[in-house]
């Protein structure tokens, strides 16, 4: 038994049915990317308030706008009638409730992972691209509240949509880590910006651990899940 | 199956089930609703868990073991071969991906039964040989179509087969068979 050669099998199925959702993701990030703000407003004097208003136009529209299309991507995944065949087969093959979590949910994740890029790139031509650690953060994010959308997608009503919610709340605490967290410290002294170590750290440790819990979940949630028929 | 039921909610989707199969047996229950049938095929493959009773798949309890129980089990759904797959190869590899089997033997495999089921539509076949390459012990079948009876019944050979129907003459022509057949309503 090879799980690997299984689980990729998973991913190289499930990614050349979602080419289609792909494509939309891609193309809705491209235009979100295109009309976001490109520039700080010229009534911030303070540069501390700058520095602050420069981070969040860098990251704002690319986490939260990634949020909505990992969620969607996540969504999409199980239930319906659209992958209804391909989850009978991968449910019946002889794979483990963690294996199969592991292969469902580095799909929305590789979408998820593409669209950003895209977006990145679009902020990068229109002049006003997240340097590449403040992508980093977001791309963190985005996956991470991913990975929290997938256990939505073994569940049926309010847990259903409170998951949806906990993938929210991961964005939105990413966020704020990486954007207030370093201004809770005062800034060194002769230096007209905060300092990002702290947030960058913070933020990325939150979304490991996230993650790491959210696959976990997952994957006991889909070995109890009965895919019966609606 | 001891009592097996599926409950969700208020809703009892499968009433308590007994049935057993020996190895090589042939079992075609016929039910009410395609739901039902559809769930009690999803049970009997190890993919559903019984809310109540016990399910046994060989030695096997798919709610302890549900690797080892499956890998017993061969599955052909109702729904048609995923459309994903742009030739009958493509969703043989696929599969045999998923089994953990030999590319290679699954492949030579795959055209043999081919071959033998090559009068029957390939929306029924690709499924069936899909689940064949395994060479499972037990072949579960939700509501197969009854034209192709003979076929799918050759086919499986040796192998206890369990169908699930929603009418009565679909459940004969699958417990037509050598083994101790039977055809509940």
């Amino acid at each position: 038994m090879r799980p690997g050669a299984a689980i990729a099998a998973v991913i190289v199925t499930r990614l050349r049915k979602e080419a289609r959702l792909i494509a939309y993701v891609c193309a809705a990030s491209a235009i979100v990317a295109y009309l976001q703000p490109h520039a700080i407003l010229s009534v911030v004097h303070d540069p501390f308030a700058a520095d602050t208003a420069t981070r969040a136009t860098w990251l704002a529209g690319l986490t939260f706008f990634g949020t909505l299309c990992g969620i969607v991507a996540a969504i999409a995944q199980r239930g319906g009638a659209r992958l209804r065949e391909l989850e009978l087969c991968e449910q019946s093959a002889p794979l483990y409730g963690r294996q199969l979590a592991r292969a469902t949910a580095t799909v929305p994740c590789i979408i998820v992972t593409i669209s950003s890029f895209v977006y990145w790139f679009v902020q990068f031509v229109t002049g006003m691209a997240a340097p590449p650690a403040f992508f980093l953060l977001a791309l963190a994010a985005v996956n991470a509240s991913t990975l929290v959308a997938c256990s939505a997608t073994v569940r049926r009503g309010p847990s259903r949509y409170l998951y949806v919610a906990l993938a929210w709340l991961t964005a939105m605490v990413s966020y704020a880590l990486a954007i207030y967290l370093d201004r809770l410290r005062p800034p060194p002294r002769g230096v007209d910006h905060y300092s990002d170590a702290l947030g960058v750290a913070t933020e990325l440790s939150f979304c490991l651990v996230v993650g790491f819990i959210a696959v976990r979940q997952y994957g006991e949630s889909l070995a109890r899940y009965d895919p019966v028929p609606e | 199956m001891r009592d097996a039921a599926f409950v969700r909610g208020n809703e009892t989707i499968v009433s308590p089930l007994t049935c057993s199969l020996a190895p090589g047996e042939r079992s075609a229950l016929r039910f009410e609703s395609t739901r039902e049938a559809a769930t009690v095929a999803l049970m009997a493959a190890g993919i559903v868990k019984a809310s109540s009773g016990r399910i046994f798949i060989g030695e096997f309890d798919p709610r302890i073991q549900p690797v080892q129980a499956k890998r017993i089990v061969g599955y052909v759904p109702h729904e048609a071969v995923p459309h994903e797959f742009a030739t009958f190869f493509g969703y043989i590899e696929y599969r045999s991906a998923l089994w953990g089997l030999q590319r290679e033997r699954s492949i030579a495999d795959a055209a043999a039964l081919l071959e033998t089921l090559r009068d029957v539509h390939e929306a029924f076949a690709y499924p069936l040989i899909g689940a064949l390459i395994a060479r499972p012990a037990l072949l579960v079948l939700d509501r197969p179509q009854a034209a192709y009876a003979p076929q799918i019944l050759t086919v499986a050979g040796d192998c206890a087969v369990f169908s699930t129907h929603v009418s009565q003459r679909e459940a004969t022509s699958f417990a037509r068979s050598r083994a101790p057949d039977r055809a509940q309503a």
